[in-house]
């Protein structure tokens, strides 16, 4: 009788979010009125144990660290001079400014991993400049889109860390296990911009450098793109190396953000409280959704929700051929409606057991997973890409432009989801080549 | 009582921000420690974990406030505003604020019974009172169940507009 009421809590949990409250909040309710079942009177002191693992767990602890340091570079004006690095160097190719957008939000979604921010900051500084240079807004949409997306399948992405959290994977696996999809993904999406400029030049024309030197751009280059650069490298390179633990990189990673604004000159003690108030902002949302999504997946599991999972998807645990695409499938259809972290806390829980059974590498299924939510957050109708791109479009720009930007590059990413699929090695071989260190 | 709760949610994020920073501070004072004495503490993590949970539960409140908890508007939008603002109101008033007290009192108790029984965390290397780090966390969740019914009357008095 009790196992019944499985059934009824994702029903009950999705009825809830579509009216349009919090998250992490319907998930704790949707827990409590179903825990209630099966602890009764002791379900507040389940749901408070729960706190205290959740909130105290170490591992979590590389969440704020990773956001502080991604909002030290975007506060501090050092994602403005890495774009401006970029336009130096790519600004005189067809579509040369959206190629230096690709490659400034692939660059700052490594130093930051925060999805969200990533596009609104790069759309904020590379609209207008598109704009007045005439391009395409098609292109500039799909452009700042795509290059938003990134975050989740650059390393360090918070989605990853998430994903190896729940799903009990190494870190540092899934860091480099989504290296090789997230580079063919930023090559896929600057060949297209290459692409589509060639057979319509008028969509991005060359934009003339007004005669800056290669003594000024090596400057550029030197103060704005390479320290960036190497901050990204170390903190990637000591969790690949086995060096440090996410947490501490993540840490130092902080700390070097910090000495990057002071080498810029532009340290302050406003911009560090500034960038502090958003961290914790940022940080408690994600971990309300985490606690909620732990507490949710516990009292799915107490109420038998296990066995209904296996009831339900036991024709395809046989087969991971069949239980891949199913799951897949699943999580994009979630990814129109579900943030990212709602997505990962919901699914993978239920997933792995299912993926366990069958075999499958948790690694590679969680590449693959990740591209998929990537693929979603910029598919239209309900991409949340596009819903951040409005935020910070100009009025010109409508819904219907966006959409049509958005397809190619949601093109390329489907390319990139079946190379991850047919060829698993695109996600495996680092890890294991990293696992030697 | 709305501007004293204002207040005490300003309260909330000036606390959850320092704990924010203590955490970094910690974090970087172990790698430190760790990589360039080669004397790792073993209590640091243990105090890393501590803080960030409270940055967690009292930045959870102001992060209300902010708006900035996700929701899903995929068909809240095309609902008129006074129902939208009704049923936020309901759910903050009626379900949120009932199970976030109810976790406040369970974590009051437990605090409580550790202080009175000395209890000490026997996993921890350093075998620490538990009941700072339970009081902690009551009173993160106390601040979030104040913000949650700050929203509710919001929404509520939105409805009445």
């Amino acid at each position: 009788m009790i196992g019944d009421l499985a059934v009824w809590m994702f029903p009950a949990l999705f009825a809830l979010m579509f009216l349009g409250v919090p998250v992490g909040l319907g998930l704790i309710v949707i827990s409590a009125a179903f825990g209630y079942a099966f602890f009764g009177d002791a379900l507040g002191r389940q749901m408070f144990g729960r706190l205290i693992e959740v909130s105290s767990n170490f591992a979590f602890t590389a969440i704020p660290a990773f956001v502080f340091m991604g909002n030290i570079l975007e506060k501090s004006g050092i994602a403005e001079s890495l774009f401006g690095a970029m336009r130096l160097w790519l600004g005189r190719l067809p579509g040369g400014m959206a190629l230096a957008t690709i490659a400034m939000a692939a660059i700052f979604s490594a130093a930051t991993g925060i999805i969200g921010a990533v596009e609104v900051t790069i759309g904020l500084m590379a609209i207008p400049a598109m704009m007045a240079a005439r391009y395409d807004k098609r292109l500039i949409a799909g452009t700042i889109c795509a290059g938003g997306s990134l975050g989740t399948i650059i390393p360090p992405s918070l989605t990853a860390v998430i994903y190896g959290l729940v799903a009990q994977v190494p870190i540092s696996d899934l860091l480099a296990g989504i290296l090789i999809p997230g580079a063919l993904m930023t090559a896929l999406f600057m060949g297209w911009i290459v692409l589509r400029c060639l057979i319509d030049p008028n969509a991005g024309p060359p934009v003339r450098d007004s005669g800056v030197t290669l003594a000024e751009k090596l400057r550029v280059t030197a103060t704005a793109l390479l320290p960036t650069l190497a901050l990204v490298a170390c903190v990637l390179g000591a969790i690949f190396m086995g060096i440090a633990s996410p947490t501490e990189a993540a840490a130092t990673g902080a700390a070097g953000a910090l000495a990057l604004a002071a080498l810029h000159g532009r340290f302050s003690i406003a911009m560090v409280i500034d960038a502090g108030r958003r961290t914790v902002i940022i940080t408690a949302m994600l971990m309300t959704i985490v606690y909620g999504g732990t507490l949710f997946s516990s009292m799915f599991y107490v109420q038998g929700g296990g066995a209904l999972v296996r009831d339900m998807a036991g024709f395809a645990t046989a087969s991971p051929a069949l239980l891949v695409p199913l799951l897949l499938a699943i999580v994009f259809v979630m990814g129109f409606v579900l943030e990212w972290v709602t997505i990962v806390l919901l699914a993978v829980p239920v997933f792995a057991p299912l993926l366990k059974a069958a075999g499958v590498d948790p690694v590679w299924f969680g590449v693959a997973m990740l591209v998929c939510i990537q693929t979603s957050y910029l598919t239209p109708p309900m991409a949340p890409a596009i819903f951040f791109l409005q935020s910070v479009a100009p009025p010109e720009m409508t819904y219907g432009d966006i959409c049509r930007g958005v397809i190619p590059f949601v093109v390329c990413q489907v390319l990139t989801l079946f190379v991850v699929i047919a060829f698993p090695w695109t996600a495996t071989w680092l890890p294991a080549l990293m696992g030697g260190f | 009582m709305r501007s004293i709760g204002s207040r005490l949610s300003d309260a909330g994020l000036i606390v959850a921000m320092a704990a924010g920073a203590l955490a970094l501070g910690l974090m970087l004072l172990e790698v430190v420690l760790r990589y360039v004495f080669a004397s790792p503490t073993v209590w640091t993590p243990e105090m890393v974990g501590i803080a960030n949970g409270a940055a967690f539960v009292f930045g959870a409140g102001p992060a209300l406030r902010a708006g900035a908890h996700v929701s899903v508007d995929a068909v809240s939008r095309f609902m008129p505003a006074r129902l939208r603002d009704a049923i936020l109101a309901a759910f903050f008033i009626a379900l949120a604020l009932p199970v976030l007290l109810w976790i406040a009192q369970a974590g009051f108790d437990r605090a409580l019974n550790a202080y009175l029984h000395a209890e000490v965390n026997d996993v921890s290397p350093w075998r620490r009172q538990v009941w700072p780090h339970y009081a902690l966390l009551t009173l993160g969740v106390i601040g979030l169940a104040l913000d949650v019914l700050l929203s509710g009357l919001r929404h509520a008095k939105a409805v009445q507009a």
